[in-house]
């Protein structure tokens, strides 16, 4: 094969391979936010079920002084306005029901970060909200755990990047209170969780070595709905119940 | 002289035989357009107008109308949801995933990979809802024998736009620790990176796929080794876009990392909640042009 014939052969077999597929040339992106019109036809959809809802999800059922979430922790003061918020209601509603239920009360609570999914709105609470921030359909357990299992649950806490909400525990650096009082290996102590954190959920496998589980047939959403119909007026704020040494 | 006519001119017309008889030699530019979102959790109407950072925005009717949209202008668009589509507002409590699987299949999704929250009706609500839209869900690394889900979950798709072949594969995050055992029953995860080498290596030279696109719901980075997007990229080859989820990340623009043998891989997500739908388009041409894969934003 003379030169001339081996260079249209190159150029040749070149194209053969460059034209039986496509080659990727280049890529570009682009972030679109939702501004923008409505599908008359998807909304049409969407009213059939909002309609079929059989309770007023816009009644509402108290006010909230300021806008409260989840994530105005700071690493220092590791607990945020809408988890002290919860937490707290969870410790009030429990401890009554617990205390009606079995003559006993609750040490303190525990609820996930991960549990609580919206924000709590300034103004006007709606009982849509209770189910934005408290979806899930889990109810309060109260598991009895002897103070020697304590220490895990506390440097599980600490360990963690997002703040677990708690009510009735006190953690400043190495100094750890239960109802302002240290804690005592040998006694029991009755700790208010939800049903997702005794199966393991977020990881906290600890909850397992309970020695007595109480179900109060009481979900976290219907806690926090019946807290704020009756005081009517939410309010929280950032404390000093978890200080962690930097 | 065009590239035709001096093939032709060439005295090499004989050679059609072995493959240019399929082959159009003009110049020709195929774009390929994928949309998608993650972690939409049951966001079905906009957000209230009180909402502290996107009042009004979102929604599915919205997103709906976009979809269309952007069909319309590229029918070949191909539509992913990266996991998390349920839980977060009343409808999933009353509706148990009805409404939004319907929808979504309504506006034009492909798939979706199952994130966490999928579980949380129960698996036999889940196949209710599946079956009752003919709902695809994609995932390569929950093995559902024995389960509700059993024959219904693909473990990839491949998709044909005009001769490109899209080969896409779904991943999802370990259950244990984080979904109560009780709904995911028998479903046993496996270790995402395995799957997603031998998976993306069977697309890419099996199937002979030219994208091959991952919708994970594995999460964008963690602080500890788990796994995410970011160490799956570095540790598989193969994989060209990562789209993903449960993190809630909103990236203002995908990452460009490089994989194992030091080649592009795209990682994107955008927020929670169906705020924001991601769009990127892959441009294929047959032209010699040079290959400039840099991402740009339009």
């Amino acid at each position: 094969m003379n030169t001339f014939f081996k260079i249209i052969f190159l150029f040749v077999a070149f194209h053969l391979v460059g034209c039986s597929d496509l080659n990727l040339n280049s890529i570009s992106y682009s972030r679109i936010e939702l501004t923008g019109p409505e599908s008359i036809a998807v909304s049409d959809v969407i009213n059939i079920y909002k309609d079929s809802i059989d309770v007023s999800l816009d009644n509402i059922i108290g006010f909230s002084d300021q806008l409260y979430t989840k994530g105005d922790f700071n690493s220092k003061r590791f607990n945020s306005t809408l988890g002290n918020l919860i937490a707290d209601i969870l410790f009030i509603q429990s401890d009554s029901v617990f205390k009606f239920q079995e003559n006993k009360n609750i040490d303190f609570v525990i609820q996930n970060h991960g549990g609580i999914r919206a924000s709590l709105p300034k103004g006007e609470v709606k009982l849509t909200d209770a189910y934005k921030i408290l979806p899930f359909e889990n109810e309060i357990v109260i598991v009895e755990m002897g103070g020697e299992s304590l220490s895990e649950i506390v440097s599980f806490l600490k360990n963690e990047t997002t703040p677990h909400p708690f009510s009735g525990l006190t953690i400043n650096g190495n100094e750890v209170l239960v109802q302002n009082k240290p804690i005592k290996p040998s006694n029991k102590y009755y700790i208010a969780i939800n049903d997702y954190l005794l199966t393991g959920g977020d990881n906290m496998f600890f909850f397992n070595k309970n020695t007595e589980v109480y179900r109060l047939g009481y979900s976290l959403r219907n806690a926090f709905i019946d807290y704020t119909k009756s005081k009517l007026y939410l309010s929280s704020k950032i404390d000093n119940r978890f200080i962690r040494n930097e | 002289m065009n590239r035709r006519s001096f093939i032709y001119n060439s005295g090499l017309a004989s050679l059609s035989v072995m493959g240019l008889n399929s082959c159009n030699l003009s110049s020709r530019d195929l774009k390929i357009t994928i949309l998608h979102t993650n972690d939409v959790h049951s966001q079905i109407d906009p957000f209230p107008s009180n909402h502290n950072l996107y009042p009004n925005k979102g929604g599915f009717s919205k997103r709906a109308s976009l979809f269309k949209e952007l069909i319309t202008i590229n029918p070949n668009t191909l539509i992913f949801d990266a996991g998390d589509i349920f839980q977060g507002t009343p409808y999933f409590n009353f509706f148990q995933g009805e409404l939004e699987l319907n929808l979504m299949k309504m506006m034009g999704y492909n798939a979706a990979t199952i994130g966490n929250h999928e579980f949380d009706a129960g698996l036999k609500t889940l196949k209710k809802n599946i079956l009752n839209n003919n709902f695809q869900f994609i995932s390569s690394n929950y093995d559902f024998t024995n389960t509700e889900l059993e024959g219904l979950i693909d473990k990839y798709k491949i998709y044909n736009k005009e001769g490109i072949r899209i080969g896409v594969f779904g991943l999802g995050i370990e259950l244990k620790g984080l979904v109560n055992p009780l709904l995911y029953g028998e479903t046993k995860y496996y270790d995402p990176v395995d799957i997603a080498k031998d998976i993306s290596s069977k697309l890419k030279y099996e199937k002979g796929c030219d994208l091959v696109i991952c919708i994970s719901h594995l999460g964008h980075q963690y602080q500890n080794k788990k796994i995410s997007d970011i160490e799956l990229a570095k540790l598989t080859s193969n994989i060209d876009l990562i789209i993903g989820g449960h993190t809630h990340t909103l990236l203002k623009k995908p990452l460009i990392l490089n994989n194992l043998l030091g080649e592009d891989v795209i990682i994107n997500q955008v927020g929670s909640s169906g705020v924001f739908v991601g769009k990127i388009d892959f441009y294929f041409s047959n032209s010699n042009k040079y290959s400039d894969k840099s991402l740009v934003e339009v």
